[in-house]
């Protein structure tokens, strides 16, 4: 892929004296798409996101972001780059909503320059592009999940990033709020071009929202590519360990999954039964 | 304006310009405070005659007793700003509202280098000694504890309270060891300073706490964005460039800095570090350029009211600023925890 804005190759990572928590990962991600990684609880999905997005090292293997490696890159440069939304994100208690989306500057602000009408500028766009002008003024605690969900992906726009990860940024979410969420990070890359990782459990949600799907079972990359290439109810059964049914709407031509049951493992029946 | 116009809208400018008034107001405070102080005590000056002082034209008694009673104001607000300050950074940087220059060992790391100095030496020992004596002990203290605290991610903010708590529990034992087979005739003064007591405090005293509150001041204004990131949780904080162990260590050196001179002058005045800050979050809210002077102003009030109080309360005893925090701050603590959850 010539157009990658981050290129990861043999990554591996373990836990101090624990088994490592994936090997030998290499990814290329495309510059203004959407990705998404699925796979299971536990193969290392946020471990993923952490060491790509340069929130925790490696220990083996190498990143290069738009070309340099990222090594190379001070914490504060690459900050400008790569914007990070973990699985729960969390903020003092009493903090508000536009404070929040003000610490998004900080990488953009020198060491003692004050807040400048661009930082101004860039905070009310924020609010602006995920419809919380309104709430700037509230404790972030007094929020919906949604909502807060929603200041948190402020904070990380105000931050201006070019790569965009995100660690399951619908979970815990009723449907219209999932759907907002997507619809502004749908926005985020036509509207700005920016690009979008993000670690998704719902497999139809990741085939609606990516234009590329990587596939993870126990630290390993199992497969890639677009989501009608790469879904198929043989690798869903392989690496969820669930049958399902994958379809195609009539109407929309999105991808549907239906869930059938667990794949059954005659060792397990075999060691309940007996 | 509405209230509702203020709770909704430009949240920037109304946070702001509360976080100014709450300042005015404590500053308001902090005046009356101080006239109350010179004013009051067993030989009570008027507002007529301190104005005579003050003008330069009484130059008796009455000078010299409001010169004294300055002195041990203004060391006791200098005292609780900078225990204030100590506990708002500490509680920030190790992301802990129980952390508090207390609680991570560095009171304990101090008043156990002043008590050894104290009790080991022959001949008078000036304050400046215990002073020094007192900020390398707070210094070592955090390192020792920082050391304690070192896992292959870096220093853990929960083990390093726990590294804290071990080492209080371990500096106060060697202290009442200390006391029983030190030389009996030094442990009055002792004793007194180890409860925080004012009595005696001079222009030394004022100017060496004034002059770390200084110090600090830009130290802590330029740190303050960097701390603000400690709001988040540690990958939020990461994804904005921050790197966390610099701020850590930068932090640690502050407080223990602050912490360590103010015991040195006050001994231990416990839960200003912790009261204080807390105060100042609810009153302006987290963000630190807002809660940071908040937090000090309301932490020298609580020093240099305790203090008069203290003073006033059965004259001629003088019971320790420490102990009357100690009394007033514990129940006050447990209120002010019971509302939060509440």
């Amino acid at each position: 892929m010539a157009d990658a804005i981050l290129r990861a190759h043999n990554l591996g990572y373990a836990y101090p004296k624990s088994r490592p928590l994936f090997r030998d990962v290499s990814i290329d991600i495309a510059a203004g798409k959407a990705t998404a990684i699925i796979g299971p609880n536990g193969c290392g999905k946020s471990t993923l996101i952490s060491v790509l997005a340069g929130i925790i090292r490696g220990d083996s293997g190498s990143i290069s972001v738009e070309g340099t490696p990222v090594s190379r890159f001070r914490a504060r440069d690459l900050a400008r780059i790569i914007g990070v939304l973990p699985q729960r994100p969390e903020a003092a208690e009493g903090l508000t909503v536009r404070d929040l989306v003000a610490l998004g500057r900080i990488p953009h602000r020198g060491f003692l320059s004050t807040w400048t009408r661009a930082d101004e500028d860039e905070v009310a766009a924020a609010l602006d592009a995920v419809g919380l002008e309104a709430f700037a003024g509230r404790a972030l605690s007094s929020l919906s999940g949604g909502q807060r969900q929603r200041a948190f992906i402020a904070m990380v726009l105000a931050q201006q990033p070019r790569l965009l990860f995100l660690d399951e940024p619908t979970s815990y979410l009723d449907l219209a709020h999932q759907l907002r969420i997507l619809r502004i990070l749908e926005d985020l890359k036509s509207r700005r071009g920016m690009t979008i990782v993000a670690a998704v459990h719902d497999i139809a949600q990741a085939a609606w929202f990516a234009d590329e799907i990587v596939v993870m079972k126990e630290g390993e990359i199992v497969a890639s590519g677009p989501p009608e290439e790469v879904l198929d109810e043989a690798l869903i059964a392989e690496v969820f360990e669930a049958r399902v049914r994958i379809r195609r709407d009539a109407e929309t031509g999105q991808l549907i999954v239906v869930p059938l049951g667990l794949v059954e493992k005659p060792s397990i029946v075999r060691a309940i039964s007996a | 304006m509405s209230v509702a116009g203020l709770a909704t809208g430009s949240g920037a400018m109304s946070a702001d310009r509360r976080a100014t008034y709450v300042s005015v107001i404590l500053m308001a405070a902090l005046t009356v405070l101080a006239f109350a102080s010179l004013t009051l005590g067993l030989e009570a000056i008027s507002p007529g005659t301190l104005w005579s002082v003050l003008s330069g034209n009484e130059t008796g008694d009455a000078a010299h007793i409001a010169e004294l009673r300055w002195q041990r104001f203004a060391t006791a607000a200098g005292i609780g700003a900078a225990l204030a300050l100590s506990g708002a950074i500490l509680q920030t940087a190790l992301r802990n509202p129980l952390a508090e220059p207390g609680v991570i060992g560095l009171s304990s790391g101090a008043a156990l280098a002043a008590t050894l100095v104290m009790l080991a030496t022959t001949g008078y020992v000036a304050t400046w000694q215990i002073s020094l004596a007192a900020i390398v002990g707070s210094m070592a203290a955090v390192a020792a504890v920082t050391l304690l605290a070192r896992s292959p991610n870096g220093v853990q903010p929960l083990r390093l309270i726990l590294a804290g708590i071990a080492f209080s529990a371990l500096a106060g034992a060697v202290i009442t060891a200390a006391t029983l087979v030190g030389p009996p005739h030094r442990l009055p003064r002792l004793l007194v300073w180890l409860s925080g007591d004012l009595n005696g405090s001079n222009w030394a005293d004022l100017r060496l706490i004034w002059s770390v509150l200084l110090i600090a001041a830009p130290l802590i204004i330029v740190t303050m964005r960097r701390l603000d990131v400690a709001m988040l949780d540690p990958i939020s904080g990461a994804g904005l460039g921050n790197r966390r162990g610099i701020t850590l260590m930068l932090s640690l050196f502050m407080a223990a800095s602050l912490a360590g001179v103010a015991t040195t002058i006050g001994g231990i005045v416990i839960f200003v570090g912790l009261i204080a800050p807390h105060l100042a979050h609810r009153l302006v809210g987290p963000v630190n350029r807002r809660r940071m002077p908040v937090a000090a102003l309301t932490g020298a009030l609580i020093v240099a009211g305790a203090d008069l109080f203290g003073r006033l309360l059965d004259p001629p005893t003088q019971l320790p600023a420490g102990l009357i925090c100690g009394v007033i701050g514990a129940p006050f603590f447990f209120l002010l925890m019971r509302h939060r959850n509440g």
